[in-house]
């Protein structure tokens, strides 16, 4: 065999240069390209591949050189293909891998800043997000803390019992029968733990297990209204809100309780340290429509008068979650939804990007606690504050009403079932 | 019923690789969850701006029902866990065939007003029963104002009855699965990846 060499000498220096670099490559890919079934080497990058496919072809050559009387041509004539082959390109593809190559560069640099905080724990490998339809605990909970009431007061009587006792008793305004109160609180229970009741076959029931719905809550309180004898209004005032036997009226403690239960499951998860760092604020926004709607951005400004404005905008209708101006904003003195009476307001909650935006917070500052009743330590010091230093008149009244249920001591009235 | 999803396909492989530098991962995973209620709560405000098929006055299912019932509920620096407390949606989900319990056939609302009052039940109201008996078709509850009985030569006609329909009565409802129940994976996470970054970089500015 005979080969037509040409010395290195005679190799123009851009040639050399080349070559170098080609089998220094080579070398750093030699475990993937030394290959016996030459398998293409895998790139991450398919704007890549070009560039792999010819490091390839490079490196097998220069393995192969002894082989090839003509492999200096052959490489020059590969190396002079490289313009060529840059020219064809989809560059585009190039510039995103440069632009997320900078972002590494980036997130590489906050990694060693994070790596300052240190590795305190082993930290998971993987995090999962998830969807469970089942009950809310907390809401659970929250009902389960009621005990049926039975007092001949109205509405507005109801409103001013002190609210630490109000939050604590399962009332309707007018209604004195114990039964029907232990009844709703039964109805209501089951509603939230999903569990069923057993319906007897009958002449007007097929039977079997079904859940506690709206539909069934009503007419099944309406049954037991009437077999009570209750009656909460006058004939005028039948079929209304007034009128405990009445759809409406039925409906109002359904929608009223079960919302109120869920939301209180709400604030209390909002007002996790963590949770509440980054989503630290909140919008009153119209989720249903009413025929006649409440004039909720007067509300919000007497509401905020009241509250001073802390932690609340006065030209958006959003504040932070610790704001005293949720609690001033409800009828009923609770910081969650509804906030009165079959209300078609609702809350959305807000970032904290644009919640500093909005200006209720300092860029990375913690959140501040106002220590009012909008967050669960300012809510229990309210709770608290209601049932002290009451007047004589309040007290009797108080006592008429639960009986054996609170006791006062040292100026305190507390809940005991 | 339990649905899991994984977040790390989601985030940039930087992303995970910084997160796995991190100390505790609560707080991310905090922001990410609520993240994810927020978007549930959006898709369930967006079906009840849908309405109804019948274009019947809305009883809002999709904002009371389940849009209200919906928290953010565990958050643990690895899982990140919201509750929907909506039998209503689990079915709606499933799908299935809903058969009678407390009473002997469904009620199926047969115009607005109906729709409105809800069940005959929950109503309050009477309403006359006029069978029919035809293969699922139990019968229909007519409005009592305007039940009228037919006469033939001059005697009342039992089989001559009618009226406006309030209510159709069938033995049972095959309810399909609802594919928009819940939104859609990309809808799911959306914001997801950018709650992750502006998390990152408050703890990158906290950190001095």
């Amino acid at each position: 065999m005979t080969y037509h060499t040409t010395t290195p000498a005679e190799l123009p220096a851009w040639a050399i240069l080349e070559i170098a670099r080609a089998e220094m490559t080579a070398r750093l890919l030699v475990l993937a390209v030394d290959r016996p079934d030459d398998k293409p080497i895998p790139v991450a990058g398919a704007w890549a591949r070009p560039f792999v496919d010819l490091l390839q072809r490079i490196t097998r050559m220069c393995q192969a050189r002894d082989l090839w009387p003509d492999f200096l041509q052959r490489m020059e004539v590969t190396i002079e293909s490289i313009p060529g082959l840059l020219a064809e390109m989809d560059t585009k593809p190039l510039a995103d891998a440069i632009q997320a190559g900078m972002a590494t560069a980036v997130v590489e640099g906050a990694s060693n800043a994070l790596a300052k905080v240190g590795r305190g724990k082993s930290v998971p490998q993987t995090f999962a997000a998830g969807i469970d339809l089942g009950p809310l605990e907390e809401a659970v909970a929250k009902l389960g803390s009621r005990t049926p009431v039975a007092a001949k007061l109205t509405s507005a009587e109801w409103a001013d019992v002190p609210l630490a006792l109000r939050e604590r008793a399962q009332f309707s305004a007018n209604v004195e029968s114990v039964r029907f109160l232990s009844e709703v609180q039964d109805k209501l229970r089951k509603r939230l733990t999903w569990t069923r009741e057993q319906i007897a076959k009958s002449d007007t029931a097929a039977g079997g297990e079904a859940l506690v719905d709206r539909s069934s809550f009503i007419a099944d309180m309406r049954a037991l209204a009437i077999d009570e004898g209750i009656n909460t209004t006058d004939p005028a005032h039948y079929g209304t809100v007034r009128d405990i036997r009445s759809a409406k009226r039925l409906g109002l403690i359904w929608d009223m309780q079960t919302k109120q239960a869920s939301e209180f499951a709400r604030w209390k998860m909002d007002h996790d340290p963590d949770v509440l760092d980054a989503w630290p604020a909140q919008r009153l926004l119209r989720v249903e429509e009413r025929e006649h709607k409440r004039d909720w951005q007067s509300r919000w400004q007497a509401a905020g008068d009241e509250a001073s404005w802390m932690g609340a905008s006065r030209t958006a209708m959003v504040a932070l979650k610790t704001s005293p101006i949720w609690t001033a904003l409800s009828v009923f003195g609770t910081p969650w939804p509804p906030f009165d009476w079959g209300s078609g307001m609702g809350l959305e909650d807000v970032d904290r990007n644009e919640a500093e935006d909005l200006g209720l917070i300092a860029p990375d500052a913690p959140v501040p606690d106002y220590r009012s009743g909008s967050s669960p330590a300012g809510f229990n010091d309210q709770l608290q504050a209601s049932v002290t230093d009451l007047a004589d008149w309040a007290i009797a009244r108080l006592l008429s009403v639960f009986g054996d249920k609170i006791s006062l001591k040292d100026g305190v009235a507390a809940w005991v079932g | 019923m339990k649905l899991r999803f994984s977040i790390d396909d989601r985030l940039t492989p930087e992303l995970n690789r910084v997160i796995g530098e991190l100390r505790d991962t609560r707080p991310l995973m905090a922001a990410m969850g609520k993240r994810l209620e927020v978007n549930l709560r959006a898709h369930f405000t967006h079906r009840d701006a849908e309405g109804n098929k019948q274009g019947w006055p809305s009883r809002h299912f999709w904002a009371r029902a389940v849009r209200d019932k919906t928290a953010l509920t565990l958050v643990t620096d690895s899982l990140a866990v919201v509750t929907i407390d909506s039998p209503e949606l689990a079915h709606k989900i499933t799908g299935g065939t809903i058969t009678p319990k407390r009473g002997k056939s469904l009620a199926m609302p047969a115009n607005a007003q109906a729709y409105k009052l809800g069940s005959p039940r929950e109503s309050g109201r009477d309403f006359q029963f006029l069978p029919l008996y035809q293969g699922n078709l139990v019968g229909a509850l007519i409005n009592p104002e305007t039940y009228t009985i037919g006469k033939k030569k001059g005697k009342a006609d039992g089989k001559m009855r009618g009226g406006e329909v309030m209510y159709w009565l069938v033995r049972s409802v095959n309810q399909p699965d609802d594919p928009n129940a819940l939104p859609d994976e990309a809808s799911l996470f959306a914001g997801v990846l950018q709650t992750a970054r502006d998390y990152l970089a408050r703890m990158l500015r906290r950190s001095g």
